[in-house]
């Protein structure tokens, strides 16, 4: 083999070198950056947790189909009615349970099923949730039991009064 | 008569390129398709016989965007090799250079006798020494660690019996001369012996490259937590219904290994060429 096809040759398997530093720098850049990208792909959620309340006695939400019995009744566990569920099994809701992966903390909606007792137009109570759940009332694209979302703190409850 | 002869030998080594690329194009090719497209390949719920498409319907990116953005565990998977991978072959190359000058240039008692069971040791299958390690590897409490593949490895006799074979092609008069002028073993081996071995070197590196980090047996023996597997396993745990996923993660696997090979062939050739004339 001559000089000059030699030369050649070699400039050929430096380019495989440089491409390897490439790929291999591409790859720590993405794994870098790889949990900002995946939490980005996930839905945001908002929550609520359970707290102690009275229900108003007009009823007009599309979730409830039962009407308040008694606005006197002081209920454990209300809830906004938007995280009110409803599937062939009957009632339920997505409560926000913690996902230690591979990326560290995460979080994932994990299906409770509840018993309906009252409701309003805004809240409802119900029973069966394990205490010191998080509900999950919205999310900014369709969520399923089972999901991975992303949860960014804080819970939009209102307090209600007692 | 001999033009015949080579035209035959030409065609039959096509033929045999053709067999063994063959599965690196359609996984380089099924990698581009869609899951659906692969489920449509691969079923086999009526017929018995699948229908395998090397050209993709419609190509599309999903299977490496699911692969590397949706699935995070790949690219873990991924340094979880490179942190094997790399201490196993920074480790051997120190660990054969030393052991090869010590059997090639040192005269002590048994020497003959040693090499010959580093040798045998080096013949042995991986399965016959798995059990050795694991013991080992127990005693020393390193067993859920990646030091018990990692220790093993660096101390595997290949890669002294390389280097030695590569030192035995040396012209041992540099190092009789240096000896006379009064070098000691230290600065023979570096200025004398390592400028040399290069591309022995080289090849030592690639050919353990290569084989830690395909390792599959070790890793799932001595590994237990799914968050420290090699990438090596990740076929493994791949079930029938994500067929892209793998041909997408297979494709990826194969990048650095390709490229390294591709970088360092002379090397290769050299180092293994050189080993066999004497």
């Amino acid at each position: 083999m001559s000089r000059k096809e030699k030369d050649k040759e070699e400039k050929g398997n430096r380019i495989f070198g440089r491409m390897f530093i490439w790929f291999i720098g591409m790859t720590a850049v993405l794994t870098f950056f790889s949990k900002s990208l995946y939490n980005y792909r996930l839905p945001v959620v908002t929550v609520a947790s359970p707290k102690q309340g009275r229900l108003e006695t007009s009823i007009t939400g599309k979730k409830a189909d039962i009407p308040p019995e008694n606005d006197d009744i002081l209920y454990d566990t209300l809830l906004p009615i938007a995280a009110l569920r409803q599937d062939d099994k009957g009632y339920y809701v997505l409560t926000l349970q913690a996902d230690d992966g591979v990326l560290g903390n995460g979080y994932k909606a994990a299906r409770a099923a509840v018993d309906l007792l009252d409701a309003d137009k805004l809240y409802c109570a119900v029973e069966g949730l394990p205490e010191g759940e998080l509900v999950i009332v919205e999310a900014t694209s369709e969520i399923f039991a089972g999901d991975h979302v992303y949860y960014e703190g804080g819970e939009i409850y209102d307090e209600k009064e007692e | 008569m001999s033009e015949k002869r080579a035209r035959i030998s030409y065609i039959l080594f096509w033929v045999a390129a053709i067999v063994y690329l063959a599965p690196l194009v359609v996984t380089l090719s099924n990698s581009f398709m869609s899951s659906r497209e692969v489920e449509k390949n691969y079923s086999t719920a009526s017929e018995q016989y699948i229908d395998m498409n090397i050209i993709p319907e419609k190509v599309t990116l999903s299977q490496y965007s699911k692969l590397l953005i949706d699935s995070p565990v790949y690219l873990n998977m991924f340094w979880n090799s490179v942190k094997l991978v790399a201490p196993i072959v920074l480790g051997q190359l120190i660990v054969s250079v030393l052991a090869a000058y010590a059997f090639m240039v040192m005269r002590f008692r048994g020497k003959e006798v040693v090499f010959l069971l580093y040798i045998i040791v080096m013949l042995l299958p991986l399965q016959v020494t798995l059990m050795p390690n694991y013991i080992v590897a127990d005693w020393l409490n390193i067993k859920e660690s990646y030091l018990a593949i990692i220790l093993p490895a660096v101390f595997n006799p290949f890669g002294v019996f390389l280097l030695r074979q590569y030192m035995k092609s040396m012209p041992f008069s540099y190092i009789e001369a240096a000896q006379v002028d009064g070098a000691g073993h230290g600065r023979i081996l570096w200025s004398i012996i390592l400028p040399m071995l290069k591309p022995g070197l080289a090849a030592l590196a690639m050919l353990t490259l290569l084989d830690y980090w395909n390792l599959v047996d070790q890793a799932v023996i001595f590994i237990q937590e799914a968050d420290k597997q090699p990438l090596s396993t990740f076929l493994a745990q791949i079930n029938s219904g994500e067929l892209g996923l793998a041909f997408a993660g297979s494709t990826f696997y194969a990048i650095p290994v390709l490229l390294i090979l591709f970088y360092g062939q002379e090397f290769l050739k050299k180092g293994i060429a050189i080993t066999g004339m004497k």
